[in-house]
């Protein structure tokens, strides 16, 4: 379980956008293209990404959702394996956030 | 860009991907971007361009870093179970020490001892000598028919060739190293020096380089002397023994001013440590130089002696050294020195009666020609002994791999593919061959230098022996090669493994296969040390016949040294010197214990020679030239030093030491028989060669023969002539004890130093010491035959008793079997001494076939033996068959000793 970690960036990233839902390639990359940085993401990457994890067991194919309109399409889906490892992470990044906050890099989130 | 040329560009970059991401992800990946790319053309031509390119590019490092990240992970998890094998390994290693022990030992003695004894066959015939290009030098030899002895040149004649030959560029001369004295000038004396006077141009020739100063010029020789030349101080070069012994080494050296042979003379150069004129031993000429001086008069003023037949006992001879023009060879070479030497038959009678003609032969080979025979055959004994380490090496895998077949089988049983266990296999030789190379190292490294020790003179090279690397890498990738062809084969040919996953017919059939293998390398080996053996019993014939021939003196219980008389000055008279002797000898006979005290002017065995014609009665003087005797000057108490029995007559009475009355000789029986076949020599007169003219001289005494040339070979006849006649420069003495002659030795010195304190007492040894260094190179070369011959014995034994005990083991049911149906604990022990003894019997037969061959390959090196002697091959037979049978002798006992019941239980 701990083989893998800590995960790049783009990995932990691609498992939060699976988290919820399977998505296909295409989607996927426009999903990450969203983020501040990615905006020239390229398929070679995010796919060697998707390799990657798959060979960690963390993401798997999947037939996608009965009312796609291109049948050929490849759907990736994260595993319960893979959200422990998501789930790990986040709790990492969390922990590095705090101490970042401590010192005053971050400011507190509004409460309430 | 069209959509199909794109889609066929990604397809290609694709190819970047490992095959296995590729077939999983690669399809999805292409409609992928090739979507992407058609959004960007929908934003624009140039965006469409830009973002195809920025994806080809992406699709093809990512797949190169996929690939990479591959590699890394595989090696990691290649060395990690690396690491695993090495240590299961080591582990096996130590669980089966007998197995371990046997094999680097073996591999550690074969590839080392054969490093080794290259090493020294490389120092002594292969190494290139300190000179340039060495492969154009010749040696010049005077040459008579029907003989191939080496003969010194006559200074006259170097000159005619020198001037007369084209094929021949330079041309140098060495006169024969004689003994000489150097007085350093510090007190100390005259020390004794080996000198050698040699041309202006013989270094040059060589192409040999001083280390100190300069070496001769032109003005060093005859063309650079003044009037008064011959009082000028000389220069001479000094040896770089010389310059550590005689000058301890002062770097100043240069420019001093010394006494050589009572002359002045100025140090103008230091030769290197390896430089040496290497010749053949038996011409009798001297090497072992410490001082060179310049011949300072032309070489065509040095006194042939005509008519005085053949004299090589004079300091005008000497060895031609010369470089082939470019564009000669050694056969124009040769033509060209026979065409001159017919010229000079025709000036020079005693020549053309003698036959004499020039023989030239390359420099380093026939150098090293007396080494060669005995250092190849060492060469090959030991390259047999690494091919017995071999096969031993290769049946003691062979039958551990035989005997792993169960834990192979489970390993298979438990997934290990056949990857895997190759490379566990490569693991544990790996670390056999590291073992054996290490051990082989240090051996090679301790063999050198016993080697370097032991070896006689005429085995030894110039320069300290070093071990040779080469050698070293040749043996072991012979060695290490059948190291790793046995070690993974089971990997490669489960048939060899003895796996129980085979159907059962050909596990057995497979089990046969082995079986005869092991055997048939075993027997390999029996064959290998019996050709081992039958040389080393043929060395040892040999050696005994030649410590049992009577070489005509009596060794033991005499002690002789040579003197020098060289000064010009202060020994010119020959009724001096005589006189001198005389004194000497004296001197010698008034010390405690002395029986005999004589002179002899050559010692037998020395390669030294005096020979010359001598005429029976009737005979006219060219006639002569058909008798050859060695001449040998003696004086009274000679022959009863030497030990060497008078026949008939008597020896020189001491009167005759100093005056001649009349001229007598004696012969030795030999020439006696020729004399007076049948009848009695005394009284006869012979005609001998003195001072250019031709004399009659009455045969006063017939003493027995002498070997003087060789201990294996009969020799020439001999005429002795009393000391006066000569009165010789260099002279040996023979002082007769009757205790241990070796306390003689500082007594002789000082015994000599009463009479002269400037003569030089040198070569102080003990006659029987004498004698065995004569016969040192062929006990040398039996002693590592013997070494080599148990090396391979052992391994023999161990190889056969690892097979025999291995059958025995997997045969225990069979054998309580026949226990259980009535055989006898003795059949059983017969039997399995039976099964070796068929191993040993058929590779003894095929020892005797391949033994036979070399025997008579080597023929020239035995003495008082047939190659085919039966006692030796009785021995050879005698102990092939003891060492079977003490190999078989434990697994015999231990299956004796079988209980048939558990026997029978047992699988």
């Amino acid at each position: 379980m701990t083989d893998g970690l800590p995960l790049t960036d783009l990995a932990f990233n691609i498992l939060v956008a699976l988290t919820d839902e399977e998505l296909h390639g295409y989607a996927l990359i426009k999903r990450l293209r969203e983020q501040e940085g990615r905006e020239l993401l390229r398929t070679g990457t995010v796919y060697a990404a998707l390799a990657r994890l798959g060979d960690q067991g963390w993401v798997v194919d999947s037939e996608g959702p009965a009312d796609d309109e291109d049948p050929r399409r490849r759907y990736y889906r994260i595993t319960a394996a893979g959200l422990a490892a998501a789930r790990a992470e986040a709790a990492r990044l969390a922990d590095v956030l705090l101490e970042a906050r401590r010192k005053r890099l971050l400011a507190e989130p509004a409460r309430g | 860009m069209a959509e199909r040329t794109l889609r066929a560009l990604l397809t290609v970059l694709l190819m970047a991907w490992p095959p296995r991401l590729r077939r999983t992800h690669g399809r999805a990946a292409l409609a992928t971007a090739l979507r992407l790319i058609s959004d960007a053309r929908a934003r624009g031509r140039a965006a469409g361009l830009a973002e195809s390119a920025a994806e080809a590019v992406a699709l093809l490092r990512s797949g190169l870093r996929l690939r990479r990240e591959d590699l890394s992970a595989a090696a990691r998890a290649w060395t990690t179970g690396l690491a695993g094998d090495a240590r299961f390994a080591l582990r096996s290693l130590r669980r089966s020490p007998g197995f371990g022990a046997a094999s680097v030992g073996a591999l550690a003695l074969g590839i080392g001892a054969n490093a080794a004894v290259f090493s020294l066959v490389e120092a002594v015939l292969m190494r290139p000598p300190p000179y340039e290009r060495p492969d154009e030098l010749v040696v010049v030899w005077s040459s008579l028919p029907g003989s191939e002895e080496r003969i010194p040149v006559a200074a006259p004649d170097a000159a005619v060739l020198a001037l007369e030959s084209r094929a021949l560029a330079e041309v140098a001369f060495t006169v024969r190293g004689v003994d000489g004295a150097v007085e350093v000038g510090d007190g100390d004396g005259a020390r004794h020096v080996r000198l050698a006077a040699v041309t202006d141009d013989f270094f040059r020739v060589l192409g040999a380089t001083p280390r100190l100063g300069r070496t001769f010029d032109a003005a060093d020789g005859p063309s650079g002397t003044a009037e008064d030349g011959a009082a000028a101080p000389s220069a001479v070069v000094l040896s770089d023994g010389a310059w550590h012994s005689v000058f301890t080494a002062d770097p100043g050296v240069v420019g001093r001013r010394i006494r050589v042979n009572g002359l002045p003379a100025t140090v103008v150069g230091v030769m290197p440590p390896d430089f040496t004129l290497a010749l053949a031993p038996d011409a009798g000429v001297v090497t072992d130089v410490d001082v060179w001086v310049p011949v300072r008069v032309p070489l065509t003023s040095f006194h042939r002696d005509d008519g005085r037949l053949l004299d090589q006992d004079s300091d005008n001879t000497g060895v031609v050294i010369a470089r082939l023009a470019s564009g000669a060879t050694l056969g124009t070479a040769r033509a060209e020195a026979e065409r001159i030497a017919a010229g000079l038959r025709t000036e020079v009678p005693a020549y053309a009666e003698a036959g004499l003609g020039f023989d030239v032969r390359p420099l380093r080979p026939d150098a090293t020609a007396h080494a060669r025979p005995v250092l190849l055959a060492l060469l090959a004994g030991v390259a047999l002994v690494l091919l017995v380490t071999c096969l031993n090496v290769a049946t003691l895998l062979m039958a551990r791999a035989a005997a792993r077949g169960p834990e192979l089988a489970i390993r298979g049983s438990l997934g290990a593919d056949r990857r895997r266990l190759a490379r566990q296999l490569l693991v544990e030789s790996t670390l056999l061959a590291g073992l054996g190379l290490a051990g082989a190292v240090l051996l090679a490294v301790a063999a050198v230098r016993g080697l370097a020790l032991a070896a006689p003179t005429e085995l030894t090279p110039a320069n300290p022996l070093t071990l040779d690397f080469r050698a070293t890498a040749g043996a072991a990738v012979l060695a290490l090669g059948s190291v790793f062809l046995f070690g993974l084969a089971p990997a490669f040919a489960p048939i060899l493994s003895g796996s129980s996953r085979l159907p059962r017919a050909v596990a057995t059939r497979g089990a046969s296969t082995r079986r005869l293998g092991r055997r048939g390398l075993v027997g390999a080996q029996v064959a290998l040390s019996a050709v081992l053996l039958l040389c080393c019993g043929l060395f040892l014939r040999t050696v005994t016949a030649l410590d049992d021939v009577h070489p005509g003196f009596r060794p033991d219980g005499a002690l002789s040294f040579r003197v020098s008389l060289r000064a010009p000055d202060r020994y010119r008279s020959p009724a001096y010197r005589a006189e001198l002797m005389d004194r000497i000898r004296a001197e010698l006979s008034d010390l405690p214990g002395v029986r005999a005290v004589g002179l002899v002017g050559v010692l037998p065995l020395e390669g030294d020679r005096w020979t010359q014609p001598y005429g029976l009665p009737g005979q006219s003087a060219s006639e002569w030239s058909a008798n050859r005797a060695d001449f040998r000057v003696v004086t009274s108490g000679a022959f009863e030093a030497l030990g060497t029995r008078v026949l008939e007559g008597r020896g020189f009475e001491a009167r005759e030491d100093l005056h001649e009355d009349e001229r007598v000789v004696v012969v030795d029986e030999k020439l006696a028989a020729r004399l007076a076949p049948g009848g009695s020599a005394l009284g006869a007169t012979i005609g001998i060669p003195l001072d250019g003219s031709a004399v009659q001289a009455r045969v006063v005494g017939v003493v027995e023969h002498v070997r003087y040339d060789r201990l294996d070979a009969d020799g020439r006849e001999a005429v002795y002539v009393p000391y006066r006649q000569e009165a010789s420069r260099d002279v040996a003495f023979v002082v007769r004890t009757m205790g241990d002659p070796a306390t003689l030795a500082p007594l002789v010195r000082s015994a000599v130093r009463r009479v002269d304190a400037g003569v030089p007492v040198f070569d102080v040894i003990t006659l029987r010491d004498y004698v065995r260094a004569a016969v040192a190179p062929r006990r040398f070369a039996f002693d590592l035959l013997v070494l080599f011959a148990v090396l391979a014995l052992v391994c023999v034994a161990v190889g056969l008793y690892g097979v025999v005990a291995f059958d025995v083991a997997r045969q225990t049911r069979d054998i309580g079997l026949r226990m259980a149906v009535g055989a006898t604990r003795a059949r059983v022990v017969r039997g399995v001494l039976a099964s070796g003894l068929r191993v040993g019997a058929v590779g003894l037969a095929a020892g005797v076939v391949l033994g036979g061959l070399v025997a008579r390959a080597l023929e020239g090196m035995w003495y008082g033996v047939g190659s085919a002697d039966p006692v030796v091959w009785g021995g050879v037979l005698v102990v092939v068959t003891a060492v079977t049978l003490i190999a078989c002798w434990l697994p015999a006992l231990r299956a004796s000793r079988l209980d048939p019941t558990a026997a029978l239980r047992s699988e």
